[in-house]
């Protein structure tokens, strides 16, 4: 999985622990999920995706292996 | 229960171990296994401390310090261990003739303890957790 979810927050100027008080997690959550070790729930990629003014498809992209 | 109470249970948890190996200390003065019980207990405190100061500092920030990851973790890691403790407790069966009951109970609760530990390392390091 890829996600640009640390793209965007450089461009919000954001730091993890802001983000992850944001969306209301823990940062080590944050890390996983920078790193496409981990699949959200539904409603916290919706939460990110509004955090960053984006859609849910535009945030994570999975790859074909990650569909098998 | 809330962050706040984790927090007071963790902070009563330490303080009680603290005043427990004072008065320890103090009844069995120099034993040489005395010195390594308190050691021990130190090790513990000294974790209990690290654990405290970072769960303090989340609450301080107002990141909450469980979420649906951690919530993920915890319920893998639960059941790898039971199916784990499983296997320990048969294995303890096995041998119940050479061990005192009291001696089995306490090694297959520290066991089911251990396996917990284990699993959650290993599934808090996992990449795809779902």
């Amino acid at each position: 999985m890829i996600t640009k979810i640390k793209e965007y927050r450089a461009r919000l100027n954001l730091t993890q622990a802001q983000l992850a008080n944001k969306v209301g997690v823990r940062r080590e959550t944050i890390v996983f999920l920078e790193k496409g070790e981990y699949n959200p729930s539904l409603k916290l990629a919706t939460k990110l995706a509004r955090v960053f003014n984006t859609t849910v498809d535009d945030l994570f992209i999975l790859e074909d292996s990650d569909l098998e | 229960m809330n962050d706040k109470g984790v927090f007071r249970i963790l902070l009563v948890l330490s303080l009680s171990l603290i005043i427990g190996l004072i008065t320890f200390a103090i009844r069995s003065g120099v034993r040489h296994t005395a010195i390594w019980i308190i050691l021990g207990i130190l090790i513990v405190i000294a974790f209990l401390a690290i654990l405290l100061r970072r769960k303090y500092v989340d609450i301080r920030e107002g990141i909450p310090l469980k979420d649906e990851r951690t919530k993920k973790v915890k319920l893998y890691a639960a059941g790898y261990a039971y199916v784990v403790s499983i296997y320990i407790w048969l294995l303890l069966l096995a041998f119940q003739k050479y061990l005192e009951s009291d001696d089995l109970i306490l090694i297959g609760m520290f066991g089911m303890v251990i396996s917990f530990g284990i699993s959650w390392l290993i599934m808090n390091n996992k990449k795809d957790l779902e």
